[in-house]
């Protein structure tokens, strides 16, 4: 060592050379240790929803070796159960902007193992029956070569789901050797059969018609009706004496922009020339809650022109029921609940309660005598449903209706707020059993 | 990503100093005068760019096919190091002025985060080719703005009543504080 | 008299010669990854661990080294043991690796590892180069456990500290009551007083000393 030059050239390149061989040994052992933790920790995160849909199974991530087969960019992980079949993590769009991911595993010999959402925020009743059981047990019975159905009424979410299968479908197809036809048809969405247009239940719709003229041949009704978020307005010109339809014009268009306005084009319009209470109007394709405003509104036309109630039928939510009782009332949709807010007075307890109306959580402050059971006052505090639809039963005047209510009382429904109006009568009845001790 | 909000981001929005923190160390040695604000930030850019393409294409051409990821640190860094060392050698040779103005600064932007950083940085988010060259010339054009800016204020301060305590790098640090407000109000444009 | 000056040594050590608020040497990671003691003290650890490892290795090759290629070797030395230490991290600690993030990587060039093995271990035996790493280390861990305790406090009202083997709590205290803290502390904004504050303190010890020393001096 004392003769080795320190400064020659050749001591440092080998001073260097054995240096990096050194380092690069000892990194390379260190990572052989490490790396497949590192790769268990990774896998464990996702091996809990893995674990769904093949209990107990030994799981590989595959994905960087898998995903250069999809072409569509939707799938985010693939997972092989070994053994046993294959995992996919999908992701996709529907209605929400946020986005849905979701997962499907296709077993060995190509049947469904599982379909199950890991995070979405569709529309609940609508866009949500896409991971309900109906539509679950639709999927699992399919194999990796069958086409994937979609589900009428949710039409976006479903179109989302059935993209993120098909990739799946592609990749698993592609990696077992399975031929398949990728651009078959599936089944055409289940639809209800349609109602003539004076048979159909519109009893949700919450439509109301007004006059505008009647000459004794053509009358112009001002309907509106409720479709999938907002209410929808047109004038229906009537026909009065063959009861048909002689044109619909949409004055106000109140839900989704994209999605509903394809039921209120000219061309879908035009279906409804001629029609009577006894023809069938198919409903639009993808805009099913909006064409549904539509059909009330024309049905509800007819019916005005014909001299009768606007909606028939159905339940009877949009004319003023009688109510049952309070305490007969069957309030379990409405969630209601009350915190007791002041119980020092007995002549004047304060409760402030919370109850589902339509579609959000309406609150209220209820003042109520307990000495004799009453109501003495009802204040909303938190109004979450329709504006224009629901607010008829919070104005001041329907909530004097309450005052000297209760349990045996029977109140009336607000017409058209039938909704809002039940989580209103919702919250007095919780409160009233609260101060009870019910 | 947009090419144009990718280097808008690198340089405004997410910028390397008042957002990420990195840099800092030479950062508050060099930015007291404009002279060498503007000095350094441009051999910054140059350096950055350079050792971030070159670390790119190094990464993908070597260590991926060969498997030797986790060797990604050691190869940056020498790599980096020996650029910057080349990159001193031939200015020292060919231009005595430019080594003159840039040079003294070289041997500083071995060991300024900002350089490793961003050559992790276009690995980590796997940037494609085009992708590294613009978020290489953004993020240290960030630096570079920011260094002028610090510069012409700090040269203001130098006159006024600072307290004691604060004199120096504390005081620096209360504008840096001052100046990373205004700029995450840019937080949401992209 | 001694004695005194041998605590005053401890203490200027401590502040005067703090490797983070008297010489601004590894600023980048106090900066960003201070938002809460796991983190520092995770951070400090990793430091520490890197900056004795490397000084030992440095003086066990000091006189090996020729002076032009001293710079290439001590950069692959240190670099494998951030490597090194990052792999570690990354498998037995991953909620720590994913807080820490990008900084583990940026220990290569966080000056404080490179300027001790110029400044002290090359020129030293191995048994001073630790002393110095460690009491380095220790320096640093505590400047940025400071940093970290006035953020998380002022920041998010609770100071806690979790095993980040297992991310079992180990504690938890709420110290500012719900709705008073003060979240910008947690961000950039907060990091940087934060730092010019601890730093000014620093100077103004500094002064102070310097100013005794004068006086005692005249």
């Amino acid at each position: 060592m004392k003769n080795l030059d320190h400064n020659s050239a050749q001591y440092k390149a080998l001073l260097l050379g054995i240096l990096c061989a050194v380092c690069g040994l000892l990194l390379s052992v260190v990572n052989a240790v490490t790396a497949p933790i590192i790769e268990a920790n990774a896998l464990a995160a996702v091996k809990k929803s893995l674990e769904e849909i093949y209990p107990g199974g030994s799981f590989k991530d595959v994905t960087e070796d898998l995903i250069a087969k999809d072409e569509t960019g939707l799938i985010d992980g693939i997972y092989e159960a070994e053994g046993q079949g294959y995992v996919f993590t999908l992701h996709g769009v529907g209605y929400n902007s946020n986005g849905l991911t979701f997962m499907v595993g296709f077993n060995n010999d190509g049947t469904v193992s599982g379909y199950k959402a890991l995070e979405q925020q569709e529309t609940s009743g609508v866009g949500s029956r896409c991971f309900d059981d109906d539509y679950s047990s639709q999927i699992m019975a399919l194999t990796s070569s069958d086409p994937v159905p979609l589900l009428s009424g949710a039409t976006l979410t479903s179109t989302a789901v059935s993209n993120g299968i098909n990739a799946a479908k592609a990749v698993f197809n592609d990696l077992m050797g399975i031929s398949y036809d990728p651009d078959a048809a599936p089944a055409a969405p289940e639809k209800e059969a349609q109602k003539p247009l004076g048979e159909e239940d519109f009893s949700k719709s919450e439509v109301t018609c007004e006059e505008v003229s009647n000459d004794g041949t053509t009358a112009v009704y001002h309907c509106s009706a409720k479709g999938f978020e907002g209410i929808n307005e047109a004038d229906v010109t009537v026909n009065v004496t063959d009861g048909t339809i002689v044109s619909i014009a949409v004055t106000s268009f109140g839900d989704t922009a994209g999605v509903g306005d394809t039921a209120t084009t000219d061309a879908e319009l035009a279906r409804y020339a001629g029609a009577s209470a006894s023809t069938v109007v198919d409903a639009t394709t993808g805009a099913s809650f909006t064409s549904t405003s539509i059909r009330a509104m024309a049905a509800a036309a007819l019916n005005v022109a014909a001299g009768k109630e606007p909606v028939s039928g159905g339940s009877d939510s949009g004319s003023a029921s009688a109510g049952t009782g309070l305490a007969a009332e069957d309030f379990s949709a409405n969630e209601a609940g009350c915190r007791v807010w002041s119980n020092l007075d007995s002549s004047a307890y304060v409760y402030k309660c919370h109850a589902k109306g339509y579609e959000g959580v309406n609150e209220a402050t209820i003042t109520l005598n307990k000495d004799e059971g009453t109501v003495t006052s009802v204040e909303v505090t938190a109004f979450k449903d329709t504006s224009g639809v629901g607010d008829k039963a919070t104005s001041a005047e329907e909530l004097a209706k309450y005052a000297g209510v209760s349990l045996d009382s029977s109140i009336d429904a607000t017409t058209g707020a039938s909704y809002t109006s039940a989580s209103i009568r919702a919250m007095i009845a919780a409160a009233l059993n609260m101060a009870e001790g019910n | 990503m947009n090419l144009f909000t990718l280097f808008i981001s690198g340089m405004l929005i997410n910028n390397i100093i008042l957002s990420k923190f990195i840099g800092m160390c030479p950062f508050m040695g060099v930015s007291t005068k404009m002279e060498s604000a503007v000095g350094m930030g441009l051999a910054v850019i140059f350096v950055v760019f350079c050792a971030s393409v070159l670390s790119w294409g190094l990464y993908y051409g070597v260590l991926v096919p060969l498997e030797l990821e986790y060797m990604k640190l050691i190869t940056f860094i020498l790599l980096i190091a020996a650029f910057v060392q080349f990159v001193e050698l031939f200015i020292k040779k060919n231009s005595p002025s430019l080594y003159k103005q840039l040079g003294i600064y070289l041997p500083l932007i071995t060991t300024n985060c900002a350089v490793l950083y961003v050559a992790l940085d276009n690995i980590t988010q796997k940037y494609s080719l085009i992708e590294t060259i613009v978020n290489s010339i953004g993020v240290p054009a960030g630096f570079m703005l920011m260094l002028c800016i610090f510069s012409t204020i700090r040269e203001r301060l130098r006159g006024n009543d600072v307290p004691k305590a604060f004199e120096g790098n504390p005081i620096a640090f209360i504008i840096a504080a001052i100046m990373a407000i205004a700029f995450s109000s840019l937080s949401g444009l992209v | 008299m001694s004695e005194k000056k041998e605590k005053n040594g401890l203490l200027n050590r401590l502040l005067i010669e703090n490797p983070v608020f008297g010489l601004y040497l590894g600023i980048c990671s106090s900066l960003a990854i201070t938002t809460n003691i796991n983190n520092a003290i995770g951070m400090g650890i990793a430091v520490t661990v890197v900056l004795v490892l490397s000084n030992i290795l440095v003086s066990a090759v000091r006189n090996l080294t020729p002076d032009d290629i001293h710079i290439p070797v001590y950069i692959v030395i240190i670099a494998t043991l951030v490597t090194i230490v990052g792999m570690v991290i990354q498998a037995y600690t991953p909620s720590l690796y994913s807080a820490l993030g990008a900084f583990i990587d940026l220990i290569v060039v966080n000056c404080i590892i490179l300027g001790r093995a110029e400044a002290f271990a090359s020129m030293n035996p191995i048994g001073p180069s630790i002393a110095d790493g460690v009491s380095m280390g220790i320096s640093y861990t505590l400047s940025i456990l400071a940093m970290s305790l006035v953020r998380q406090i002022l920041g998010t009202g609770i100071l806690s500290l979790s095993n980040p083997f297992t991310n079992a709590e180990i504690f938890s205290l709420r110290l500012i009551p719900e709705g008073f803290e003060l979240p910008f502390f947690k961000e950039q904004f907060g990091a940087f007083i934060t730092f010019a504050c601890l730093a000014a303190a620093v100077s103004a010890y500094k002064n102070h000393v310097e100013n005794a020393s004068k006086k005692g001096t005249k």
